[in-house]
């Protein structure tokens, strides 16, 4: 699709989504113009409400990021979920030990743990669908299911603070925090951790030879391995890759925000993760050509979604839920192509 | 023991149900990833159905046609508009977290777990004069009728996959996807039966699932859709297989349940078996294939 | 009886996605009891005329008629249902079925009826009997050889009644004694009063079985003749507009040294057996040619000997080196190269630009990588370079390859394999689907290469051609090279007899009587 089309067509599906949300806040709500307005405006209103706005950007940015660069190898690793849960346990876990450690050290030894940890969990899946031919889209999934049940399993147990009122760790030392860039809200510096590995998956994607390799295969696996490509390395990299930044997103989220690790605090990150990378994709097909820039934008769409949501919940009838509802309605519509394309070709 | 087993079967129809619906998508070439939504939002929607008509039996209908209406939706997404049919089977998954809470904070005022009643119960009972023969017996006592339901459906899809045109037009859309059209097979019509039939097989396993309990929670299906979609790929398109498989993964859930009780293990920890038995299923399948050469070489 | 029962009228169609004029105001006339001879080269239109009348595609403009009133068809089953089928040239068959379920997929019953195999076989059976046929309807598909599968489809469009039967490119994978049986069958089937549509490249059949002849060049009508006035040399050039290219096979006046040697290759594939001790050696300057029908193995020779494969039988040296455990890129720093048969979807990525498709075989190392990072402008020169040396047509080397013509993107393929003269070089198929200014500019190519010192290996179905280009030959059937001959000694029908497999004095399936073979 040119890119008319494709600007076009996201335009259109956004309409529709929002739409049918409002569709459905006419019928549900009481006072929908009311609700309607709040819906709209409040994320803006003021500094605590936008800052808060920007604050959900950040996992996203990272999740969205983490999705795309597997599905520029043509592949699903439906497991961020998992991983990113998983890996801000093992951060914050460490976090607690470092207690008073020096902030320039620490901090990025925290997030450097994270990612790792994210990226091997991913890793396993690659390494089962290039030695046993495992489909890596289920298989991520179901470590991803595990993963989450383990970490909850810590959480409520082992690692569990009897002094807090919920489900949550202790809290980490304060030194060890994310600096907060426009209090009252949560917006911290974290965002430009998500910008800086934004810069640098550009860099990797359009200018290395890993990055071409693995546009390449994600086209055309068949082709890249005429090419000398071995496939099985660049799907090992990308899920590694796409696996730690996921796992950074989740430990950000907490050393800018909660201060602790509490249960449930990322729940739906990988999805929406999924649908940024999905509609900051090139063409309407995930494996597209992409320039990871697009995130910012789609992980500022889904951050006004869920803000506008539950701050709507405050100030009218709304429940939170009505931001999923856009968000599927989206997730049906990304990959859709309202142009007909001639299916028929001419072959000689 | 007796329990372990009866445990293996009701899990075990709640994951086939949901497999037989992604059985027939299967076959027809293009994989329904989306089994675990449409599992649960029929798993909110029909007793919220039965109980707003007072009648299960009209719970279950609505339930059965709004799980086709969405199958097809899917499809009519994909044949028209040429939509990403996994991205469509995600989208679907994600729409039924979000509707069901949606819908049962909006009507039902909860959002934990929501408690309907209706007049009647889904209880387990024994088959007469069948239950009393030794050995074989056990096979028709104390299940609920979905589970009894399951034996006869084995049957039925058995010999509609295999004996009738619609298995064999069904099968030659995903063998070959030309060859059916310039055979003049309606390939849409086909495909969008399959996929209805998906939705409402899915349908069947959210009933399954929930009306026993007379309740629903968030996230009640826990993965058992994506579960019953390994079950579909390991039974080789075969619904005796599919069978097989979605008994295998009925035990394990079930083996973790009686651990939970019987064991001083944690939890949640157990609550992984499930998924990690599935795992090692499909690792152990994936890796046979590999070396027996699967597929012909393209 | 010669009344016409089908006339396409002014037909034009334009598909978008490869930019191509397939019809530009196209027509033709079918009649009943007579066979049309639809003649062209590749991309003249034949094929995408048949199969608007079919049903597959839509015209854009003009109009169908049958037995004067107008129709539209807009699926298969349209066409069908008025009588009209068609034999692809790629068969629509489901291996994994039989025969007789194959043709049960043309039915029209309702899908929840059971299949009552027996009464149905009663029926089929009566049907092959009928026409004369030698099939067993049980079987499954893919024990079948070509020219019975061939018939199977020709059944299964008669078993719905059709009254006209077109056959698309049917005898490019035949044996001669097959193309005889075909065209008897056909010759029974005019006789009954069918109409029949025999499209096909190769003049001297068309001649010798049609009725009328339509010649189409680039989408459009340019000669007619019928029977009792066909002129061979009129209907040539109006195929061709122009010279046929032949290839100058001059030899090879460098180092002779010894690239590949090939010992006793074997390899298996879950039971099946697809190459069976292949011996051979390929030396510098040298020209060898692989003929074979599709799917005897000449893929999995390539694939065996260039891929990362190393569970193979035998022994393959390349320069006197064991490459059983050589990665592809390691081949390919050796100097090896491989133009698959399929260009577009096995040879490039589509969506990726023509700058990195041209060089995808040099990635690592200089000059277009540095520290692990693509010297884009390196890239970028060298693209421009080749589109220049190559005549390729675009205007742009950062656009995606795909938007180019199937033409431009084949160049860029050979571009990309040529450029810097490999040491051997594999190539399958190298003329198909090409026009004649393609062919003469891949034979100059080819030419060039060996005189370099290139050792080319070429798999080919064109018989006509291998004998031009090759210093030597092999014939493959079925993973075994069953002949061999050096230029000079090239017979060219003991080529075809060794490619459709008559290679056994005593092959109990076939008798040879004189001239002929007869079952």
């Amino acid at each position: 699709m040119r890119r008319r089309e494709l600007l076009a067509q996201r335009l259109i599906i956004l309409a529709i989504s929002f739409t049918a949300g409002l569709v459905v806040i006419w019928l549900t709500s009481s006072s929908p113009v009311q609700a309607i307005h709040s819906f709209l405006t409040v994320p803006f209103s003021n500094r605590y409400f936008f800052g808060n706005l920007l604050t959900l950007m950040i996992p996203f940015i990272f999740t969205g990021l983490a999705a795309s660069i597997s599905f520029q190898a043509n592949e699903f690793n439906l497991g961020i979920e998992g991983q990113c849960y998983f890996s801000a346990l093992v951060g914050t876990w460490l976090a607690l030990q470092l207690g008073e450690v020096n902030r320039m050290l620490a901090i990025p030894l925290i997030i450097f743990v994270s990612a790792v940890t994210g990226g091997s969990f991913a890793l396993i899946s690659a390494f089962l669908k290039s030695k046993y031919a495992v489909n890596e889209l289920i298989s991520s999934l179901l470590i991803g299911y595990s993963l989450i049940h383990v970490t909850d399993f810590f959480l409520e147990g082992p690692m569990l603070d009897l002094q807090a009122g919920l489900i949550a760790t202790k809290t980490i030392d304060n030194g060890l925090m994310l600096s907060k860039i426009l209090p009252p809200s949560n917006f911290n510096s974290g965002f430009f951790w998500g910008i800086a590995f934004l810069i640098i998956f550009y860099f990797i994607l359009r200018k290395s030879v890993f990055g071409l390799k693995m546009t390449i295969y994600g086209q055309n696996s068949r082709f890249s391995e005429y090419m000398g490509i071995k496939g099985s390395k660049v799907v090992h990299k990308a899920f590694f890759l796409s696996g730690a930044v996921a796992g950074m997103g989740g430990i950000i989220d907490i050393l800018g925000v909660h201060t602790k690790m509490i249960r449930g605090f990322s729940f739906g990150y990988g999805w929406t993760g999924i649908a940024v990378a999905l509609i900051a994709s090139n063409q309407n097909t995930p494996n597209a050509r992409n320039n990871p820039i697009w995130i910012i934008p789609a992980a500022f769409l889904f951050a006004f979604l869920e803000s506008a949501a539950s701050t709507s919940a405050i100030f009218s009838d709304l429940t939170p839920e009505i931001s999923k509802i856009i968000q599927a309605s989206i997730f049906f519509l990304v990959t859709v192509s309202f142009w007909k394309k001639s299916g028929d070709h001419q072959t000689t | 023991m007796e329990a372990l087993f009866h445990e293996t079967i009701s899990s075990s129809t709640i994951i086939f149900f949901a497999a037989l619906g992604g059985l027939f998508s299967s076959i027809a070439g293009k994989i329904n990833i989306g089994l675990e939504g449409l599992m649960l939002i029929s798993a909110f929607l029909i007793p919220y159905f039965s109980q707003l008509f007072g009648s299960v039996m009209v719970g279950l209908s609505f339930g059965i046609v709004i799980g086709g209406i969405l199958g097809a939706f899917i499809y009519f997404l994909h044949s028209r508009f040429k939509a990403n049919i996994f991205v469509l089977g995600l989208a679907m998954n994600l729409f039924a977290a979000g509707i069901t809470t949606f819908l049962s904070s909006a009507f039902l005022q909860t959002k934990g777990t929501v408690y309907f009643s209706f007049p009647t119960s889904i209880r387990p009972f024994d088959i007469p004069v069948l239950s009393n023969i030794p050995v074989f017996g056990i096979l028709f006592s104390h299940q609920n009728v979905f589970d009894y339901l399951s034996f006869i459906f084995v049957i039925v899809i058995y010999v509609l996959l295999e004996k009738t045109f619609f298995g064999l037009r069904l099968k030659t859309i995903g063998f070959n996807h030309k060859t059916a059209e310039s055979a003049g097979i309606n390939v849409k019509k086909y495909s969008y039966g399959a996929y209805i039939l998906s939705g409402t097989f899915c349908a069947l396993s959210g009933a399954a699932l929930s009306l026993p309990l007379e309740s629903f929670v968030a996230n009640m299906t826990n993965g058992r859709g994506w579960i019953a979609l390994v079950a579909v790929i390991l039974g080789k398109n075969n619904p005796i297989g599919v069978l097989g498989a979605a008994l295998l993964f009925g035990f394990s859930s079930a083996l973790a349940n009686l651990l939970q009780i019987n064991t001083t293990i944690a939890p949640k920890l157990l609550m992984t078996i499930p998924f990690l038995i599935t795992l090692l299923a499909l690792i152990a399948y994936s890796a046979n294939e590999k070396k027996t050469g699967g597929k012909n070489e393209p | 009886m010669s009344e016409s029962v089908i006339e396409l009228k002014e037909i034009y169609k334009y598909f978008q996605v490869n930019h191509a004029k397939a019809l530009q105001g196209a027509s033709l006339s079918i009649k009943k009891g007579m066979i049309h001879g639809l003649l062209g080269e590749n991309a003249a239109g034949k094929s995408t005329m048949m199969k608007i009348l079919c049903g597959v595609h839509q015209p854009d403009k003009g109009n169908i008629f049958v037995n004067g009133d107008r129709v539209v068809f807009s699926s298969p089953e349209d066409a069908l249902k008025a009588g009209i089928g068609m034999v692809y040239q790629h068969f629509r068959l489901v291996e994994q079925l039989s025969v007789l379920e194959n043709i049960l997929l043309s039915t029209f019953e309702k899908g929840y009826k059971p299949v009552r195999k027996k009464c149905w076989l009663q029926k089929i059976t009566q049907l092959i009997n009928t026409y004369g046929f030698k099939l067993d309807p049980v079987v499954k598909v893919n024990t079948l050889s070509v020219g019975e599968k061939q018939l199977v489809e020709i059944l299964r469009i008669l078993f719905l009644n059709v009254d006209v039967l077109i056959l698309d490119e049917p005898t490019t994978v035949l044996s001669e004694y097959e193309k005889e049986a075909l065209f008897d069958v056909l010759k029974r089937l005019k006789v009954q009063g069918k109409a029949i549509v025999f499209i096909s490249h190769n003049l001297n059949e068309v001649l010798e079985l049609c009725d009328e002849i339509t010649v189409f060049r680039k989408g459009k009508n340019s000669c007619y003749q019928k029977k009792g006035s066909f002129d061979k040399g009129i209907i040539l050039r109006e195929m061709l507009g122009g010279d046929y290219s032949h290839f100058k096979n001059i030899p090879f006046k460098g180092l002779k040294e010894k690239i590949l040697e090939v010992k006793n290759l074997s390899y298996n594939l879950s039971e099946r057996q697809l190459l069976k001790g292949l011996s051979f050696e390929l030396y510098s300057g040298h020209i060898t040619g692989i003929a074979g029908f599709a799917g005897h193995g000449q893929l999995q020779l390539f694939e065996t000997i260039f891929s990362a494969k190393a569970d193979y039988n035998g022994e393959v040296f390349y320069k006197g080196q064991d490459i059983r455990h050589w990665s592809v890129s390691e081949k390919r720093k050796q100097r090896m190269a491989y133009i698959p048969e399929d260009r577009l979807f096995h040879a490039s990525a589509l969506s990726i630009p023509l700058m990195y498709n041209l060089i995808a075989n040099r990635l690592e190392g200089k000059p277009f990588t540095k520290w692990q990072m693509m010297n884009e402008r390196s890239v970028e020169q060298k693209a421009k370079e080749l589109v220049l040396d190559y005549d390729i047509d675009t205007d742009s080397v950062a656009i995606p390859i795909g938007m180019l013509s199937g033409g431009n993107i084949q160049k860029a393929v050979i571009a990309r394999e040529t450029h810097n003269t490999p040491n051997l070089l594999f190539i399958h198929e190298p003329t198909r689907g090409l026009d004649s200014a393609a062919i003469m500019f891949t034979y100059r190519i080819l030419n060039d290469l060996k005189q370099s010192g290139s050792s080319l290996l070429i798999a080919s179905s064109n018989v006509d051609e291998l004998i031009e280009v090759c210093d030597e030959i092999y014939v493959i059937y079925e993973g075994a090279f069953v002949h061999h001959a050096r230029k000079g000694s090239f017979d060219k029908r003991l080529i075809n007899e060794n490619l459709a497999g008559f290679f056994q004095p005593h092959d109990e399936r076939y008798v040879r009587k004189g001239n002929k073979y007869e079952a």
